[in-house]
C-alpha cells in the first residue's frame, strides 16, 4: 500500500475526512470515558499504586531483558517449542514464510498483532499463494478494505457500520444488514468455517512469561484462543520487549491493561498457552514457533528512550491526545499511531522518514498521564524535537534563524525590550480595533483561525514604572 | 517431549541486547518483590467469606452479560441445567471428563430431556472430532478456581479429559463449580497455580470473564463474536 | 512576605493589564513585591521547538536576575512548569549551573499556588458576580501540579456563580508552535474547547496561562463568542477595595 510520505498532506486528507473523524471523535470518547469510569471503580489512590508497581515492574524487565529472554528461550524449547530470533522484520518474515511454504499450508488464521503489521508480513504470505485472514472483527474489516489499523485496540474505529456491511456484502453470498448485531453475526458465522480449515494459525503475543514459557493472549472476542487451540502450527510473533518474570507480575499487568484500554476490569479471554501439547491431548498445537522480533528494539536499550519499551500497547494515551483524536490514526504514517506511534516511528524507523511526528504535539502531557506503565511520552517528544537539532544541526532553516535571533535578543533586556518595542510600534498596518485579524507568514497560520489581540499601548514593565512614579513605591 | 530448535545467531542477538542495556546511575531497576501485594484484597478464608464472594461473583458475572444459579442440591441443579436446556433449545452438549463433574451424574439430569450429554474424547482422531465438537451447541466445564472481584472462571486444561475446545467452539458455555471454589481476587488465583503447577503450566489456561463481546463496529458493545454468546455459572454450595 | 515577581515575555508584552491585576492582588494580601529588572522569558519557546542551547542561554539570564529573590511568583502555570521541569533537564550535564537552577527552581511558584500554598490564603476578599468557568492549563495542572489552588480561589469570590468546563483538562490546542506549524490541527482542537466553553453558558472564561487565553480568546474573537477571557488575577483584582498602591 502506498503511503503518502508528507505528514503535512496526510493529516491535511484526514482533516477533510468528516466521517472518519466523526467515528474517531465517538470512539476515543467512549473509550476514555469507560476508563475513567474503571480508574473510578479503583480509586485513584490504589490506581496509583498499581501504575507505579507496572512501571517498576517494566523498568526491571526491560534493564535484564537479556537475562528474561534467555530464559524464556530456554523455557519454550523445553517446552518442545521452536523460537526463531529475528534481529529484523525481513527474517521474521523469512522464518514464517518457509514454515507455511514446509508445511504447504493455505488456510493461515491470525488474531491481532501489531509486530505481524509492523513487518508486513501478510503481503508476503499472500505472495506466496496463502489465504491469510485476520479473526479480530476490526482487524478483518480493515483487511477486507485493505487498510491499516487506525487505533491500537480497535483498529477499525474509524469506519462505520454502512462502510463496513458494504465490505461484507462484497464476500457475502447472502446480503447483510447493516445492523451491527447482522454484521458480527455474519462475521461469526463466516470466520468460523475458516477457523475449522486452519493450517497455520498466526498470534501476537500481549505478555510472554519468561519462569514458564507461555505466552498470554487477550481477546474480548475469543479469536485467539479459537486459533492456539485448533491450529496445527501455531506461530505467535513477538516484540522482544513483551515480557514478564512470571505470573504475579502478568495479573497486574492484566488489572492495568483492561481498565487501560476499554475500562474494563479484565479482558473475556486472558489464554494462557505453553505451545505444543502433551501426546495425550487432543486439542492443541502439535507445533509452536515463537518468532521474537528485534526490529529497532535493541537500538533503544541503554538510551534516554528506553522506557518507550516498556509499552503493553493499551491505546490509551491514543483517546488521551487531542491530535489524535483530531486527525485519527492514518495520518501518523505507521502502525503505530497516537503518542506512542510518534515516539516509536521515528525511532524505529528513522527521523528522516517520521521526524515530523515530534512535532504532531501540543505536549500537553495527556498521554504520560494516561499511561498504565507511567512513559514519559511527552518528555520523550520534546528530546525527540532536541536530537533534531542537535544531531541533524538543524530544526528547520526558519527555526533556527528564529531561535538563534531570539536567545541573543531575550538574554538581554535592553536587546528584548528593543526588539518588542520595534514590533508595537510596526504593528500598526495590521491592527484594526485592538485585534489582529490578517498578517504575513508565520502569524498568518495562527490567523487562519483565530484573532490576535494587538500589542498594547504600554508594556508591563512601562506599567510598573508607571505604578513607581505614582509615589507609592 | 523433544525439545526444540532456536533458529537465528542466538550469540549475536543476545550480545546486541547485553551491549545495549547500561547500568544507570544508582544501579539498574531491582526485581519487585511481590509485586502483587496490597493490589488485590483476599477475604476466602471462612465459608461465610466465600458465601459473600459468591453474591460479588453472580453480580459481576452478571453485569457482564453471563447469567448465574445459586444452587443448594441436587434438585436445583437439575432444575437449573433442565431450565438452560430449555431456554437455549439444546439438542447437543459436551462436557469434560472431569472428576467433579462425574460426581454429579449430569447424564442422568440430560436423560429426560431433549438433549444429549457427550463427555470429552468425542473421538480420537481430528478429522472425527472436529465436526462433532463444531456442532455442539453447549459445552459445560468445571471450573477450579472462580475469581468474584472481576466475574473470572479459571479453566486449566489439567489433564487430556479437559481440553479448551469444549469451552472454545460452543455457543453456549456452562461452569459449573462450588463456593469453595471461589476466591476473591488474583492473590489466590496465584497461590493455587503456585501450589498445584509450580512453573510448570498446563498446555492452556484460559481466564473467562463473561461472554465474547466486540465493540469493533462504531463501538457499539456487540455480544458473542466469535465464543460463547451464553454464560452460565452454576455455583454450588459447598455445605 | 518580601517576594519578587516573573511577569513572564507574554504578560509583559501583550497583557500588561494582567501584571498590573497580580502586582494589587499580591500587595492587598500583604506581598512585599519587587520587580527585578532585567527579566524577559524562562526559555520555554527555544526549549519546546528542542533548542535547548538557546533556551539554556536565556535560563542562565534568569536565574542571575533572580538570584538575589527569596520567592518568585510566575502568574503563568506554563512558564512555572517550564522552571520546574525544563530546566532540570537543560542543566544535567553542567553540575555548576545545575546546582544554581535548583536553588532557583526551589523558590519559583505558580500565582495561585503561592497565595493558597504559601500565604495560606484561599479568599483574598474579591467580588464578582458573573458566570464563570475555568480552563485547567496543561502545564500547570500535570507538570508543575497545580490544579484545586486556582479553582479553590475562584469559588471564595464573593458573588461568583463557578461552573466546571467539561472537559476542562483538555489541551486548548495552543502547543507554543504547534498553533501555527499545524495550524488546521490546532484549530480543530481549540474548537472543541470552544464549543465545551460556550455549553457552559458562562459569560466569562477564566485561566491561569496567557497562551492559552490567547489561543482560547482568539477564537472566541474570530467566531465572534461573546465570552469574556479573564486571567485569575484579574478576577482576584476585582471589586477588592482600593488599589493598594
Amino acid at each position: 500500500m502506498h503511503i503518502e510520505p508528507s505528514f503535512h498532506k496526510r493529516y491535511h486528507k484526514a482533516l477533510r475526512d468528516t466521517a472518519m473523524l466523526k467515528a474517531v471523535k465517538n470512539g476515543t470518547g467512549r473509550l476514555r470515558g469507560q476508563r475513567a469510569t474503571a480508574i473510578e471503580g479503583v480509586g485513584a489512590e490504589r490506581w496509583m499504586e498499581f501504575r507505579n508497581r507496572a512501571e517498576a515492574i517494566r523498568l526491571h524487565v526491560i534493564q535484564h531483558l537479556d537475562q528474561y529472554l534467555e530464559q524464556l528461550v530456554d523455557n519454550v524449547i523445553k517446552n518442545g517449542g521452536h523460537v526463531c530470533l529475528a534481529k529484523t522484520g525481513e527474517e521474521a518474515v523469512q522464518y514464517i514464510s518457509e514454515l507455511a511454504k514446509k508445511k504447504n499450508a493455505k488456510t493461515i488464521l491470525k488474531s491481532k498483532s501489531m509486530v505481524s503489521e509492523e513487518i508486513h508480513l501478510n503481503p508476503a504470505l499472500e505472495q506466496q499463494g496463502c489465504n491469510v485472514i485476520e479473526s479480530d472483527l476490526g482487524e478483518w474489516i480493515i483487511q477486507l478494505a485493505g487498510e491499516t489499523p487506525s487505533h491500537i485496540i480497535a483498529p477499525a474505529m474509524h469506519k462505520n457500520r454502512f462502510q463496513v456491511a458494504d465490505l461484507f456484502n462484497a464476500v457475502s453470498e447472502e446480503k447483510v444488514s447493516t445492523e451491527i448485531a447482522d454484521l458480527c453475526g455474519f462475521a461469526r458465522k463466516y470466520l468460523r468455517e475458516k477457523f475449522l480449515g486452519i493450517d497455520i494459525g498466526i498470534t501476537g503475543c500481549n505478555f510472554a512469561l519468561a519462569d514458564s514459557g507461555a505466552i498470554t493472549l487477550c481477546t474480548n472476542e475469543g479469536n485467539a484462543r479459537i486459533i492456539s487451540t485448533l491450529a496445527p502450527t501455531l506461530v505467535t510473533v513477538m516484540g522482544m520487549e513483551r515480557i514478564l518474570p512470571g505470573l504475579e507480575e502478568l495479573t497486574v499487568m492484566l488489572s492495568l491493561l483492561a481498565r487501560s484500554a476499554t475500562g474494563q476490569k479484565l479482558t473475556v479471554y486472558n489464554t494462557l498457552s505453553t505451545g505444543v501439547r502433551n501426546p495425550e491431548e487432543l486439542d492443541g498445537p502439535q507445533e509452536f514457533h515463537l518468532v521474537i522480533v528485534d526490529n529497532g528494539r535493541s537500538k533503544q536499550l541503554g538510551t534516554k528512550y528506553e522506557k518507550i519499551l516498556n509499552c503493553i500497547r493499551c491505546g490509551s494515551c491514543l483517546n488521551a491526545c487531542p491530535v489524535y483524536r483530531n486527525i485519527g490514526g492514518h495520518a501518523y504514517g505507521w502502525v503505530y499511531p497516537g503518542p506512542i506511534g510518534a515516539v516509536l516511528s521515528p525511532l524505529y524507523q528513522g527521523m528522516d522518514k517520521y521526524g515530523e511526528l515530534a512535532y504532531a504535539t501540543t505536549l500537553c502531557g495527556a498521554c504520560t498521564f494516561a499511561c498504565p506503565v507511567k512513559i514519559p511520552l511527552h518528555d520523550m517528544l520534546y528530546a525527540l524535537r532536541n536530537d533534531k537539532v542537535e544531531l541533524e544541526k538543524t530544526g528547520g532553516l526558519v527555526e533556527d534563524m528564529t531561535y538563534k535571533g531570539w536567545s541573543a535578543a531575550f538574554a538581554s533586556m535592553s536587546r528584548y525590550r528593543f526588539s518588542i518595542g520595534m514590533a508595537r510600534r510596526f504593528q500598526f498596518p495590521l491592527v484594526k480595533a485592538e485585534k489582529i485579524a490578517y498578517g504575513p507568514p508565520p502569524i498568518s497560520d495562527w490567523l487562519k483561525h483565530r484573532d490576535m489581540p494587538a500589542l498594547p499601548k504600554k508594556f508591563f514593565h512601562e506599567i510598573w514604572r508607571d505604578m513607581k512614579k505614582d509615589g507609592k513605591e | 517431549m523433544a525439545n526444540g530448535i532456536v533458529t537465528g545467531n542466538r550469540e549475536a542477538f543476545f550480545s546486541t541486547i547485553r551491549q545495549n542495556i547500561k547500568t544507570p546511575p544508582g544501579g539498574k531497576a531491582p526485581r519487585v518483590e511481590n509485586p502483587m501485594d496490597g493490589l488485590f484484597t483476599q477475604r476466602e478464608t471462612t465459608v461465610e467469606d466465600r458465601r459473600e464472594l459468591r453474591e460479588r461473583f453472580i453480580q459481576e458475572w452478571t453485569t457482564l452479560g453471563g447469567k448465574a444459579f445459586n444452587i443448594k442440591d441436587r434438585a436445583e441443579l437439575s432444575q437449573a441445567i433442565k431450565q438452560i436446556i430449555q431456554e437455549r433449545q439444546l439438542q447437543k452438549a459436551m462436557c469434560w471428563d472431569h472428576p467433579e463433574l462425574e460426581n454429579l451424574k449430569l447424564e442422568e439430569i440430560f436423560s429426560d430431556t431433549q438433549a444429549s450429554l457427550s463427555r470429552w474424547p468425542l473421538e480420537k482422531n481430528y478429522s472425527d472430532w472436529i465436526g462433532k465438537a463444531a456442532s455442539m451447541e453447549a459445552g459445560i466445564v468445571w471450573s477450579d478456581i472462580a475469581m468474584a472481584e472481576t466475574g473470572t472462571l479459571v479453566l486449566p486444561s489439567s489433564s487430556p479429559g479437559q481440553p479448551t475446545t469444549v469451552c472454545v467452539l460452543p455457543i453456549t458455555l456452562i461452569a459449573i463449580f462450588t463456593t469453595a471454589q471461589l476466591v476473591d481476587g488474583f492473590t489466590g488465583v496465584v497461590k493455587w497455580f503456585k501450589e498445584r503447577y509450580g512453573t510448570n503450566l498446563p498446555t492452556t489456561t484460559t481466564f473467562i470473564s463473561g461472554p465474547s463481546r466486540t465493540t469493533d463496529i462504531e463501538m457499539v458493545l456487540t455480544i458473542g463474536v466469535h465464543g460463547s454468546r451464553y454464560v452460565y455459572a452454576l455455583i454450588l454450595d459447598e455445605a | 512576605m518580601k517576594a519578587s515577581l516573573f511577569v513572564t515575555c507574554i504578560a509583559d508584552i501583550m497583557y500588561g493589564d494582567v501584571g498590573k491585576s497580580v502586582v494589587q492582588v499580591l500587595r492587598r494580601n500583604g506581598v512585599d513585591l519587587d520587580f527585578p529588572e532585567g527579566q524577559t522569558c524562562c526559555g520555554q519557546p527555544a526549549f519546546s521547538s528542542g533548542y535547548y542551547k538557546e533556551a539554556a542561554i536565556v535560563a542562565k539570564k534568569m536565574i542571575e536576575v533572580f538570584e538575589k529573590s527569596e520567592k518568585v511568583v510566575i502568574p503563568s502555570g506554563s512558564c512555572a512548569a517550564m522552571i520546574h521541569h525544563g530546566y532540570p533537564i537543560l542543566f544535567a550535564n553542567d553540575p555548576i549551573w545545575k546546582k544554581r537552577a535548583e536553588e532557583f527552581v526551589a523558590k519559583c511558584y505558580e500565582f495561585s499556588q503561592f497565595i493558597v500554598d504559601i500565604l495560606g490564603i484561599t479568599d483574598v476578599g474579591a467580588t464578582f458576580p458573573k458566570k464563570v468557568t475555568y480552563h485547567s492549563s496543561c502545564h500547570m495542572t500535570r507538570i508543575l501540579g497545580v490544579e484545586e489552588q486556582p479553582k479553590t480561589l475562584l469559588k471564595n469570590v464573593k458573588g461568583i456563580d463557578f461552573i466546571e468546563l467539561p472537559y476542562f483538562f483538555d489541551c486548548c490546542g495552543f502547543g507554543g508552535t504547534f498553533s501555527m506549524k499545524m495550524a488546521d490541527i490546532s484549530g480543530a482542537i481549540v474548537e472543541e474547547k470552544v464549543e465545551n466553553i460556550i455549553g457552559t453558558g458562562a459569560e466569562v472564561l477564566v485561566g491561569s496561562d496567557l497562551t492559552c487565553l490567547m489561543n482560547i480568546g482568539g477564537r472566541l474573537s474570530r467566531r465572534g463568542v461573546p465570552v469574556q477571557v479573564m486571567h485569575l488575577a484579574q478576577v482576584l483584582d476585582q471589586g477588592g477595595g482600593k488599589n493598594a498602591y
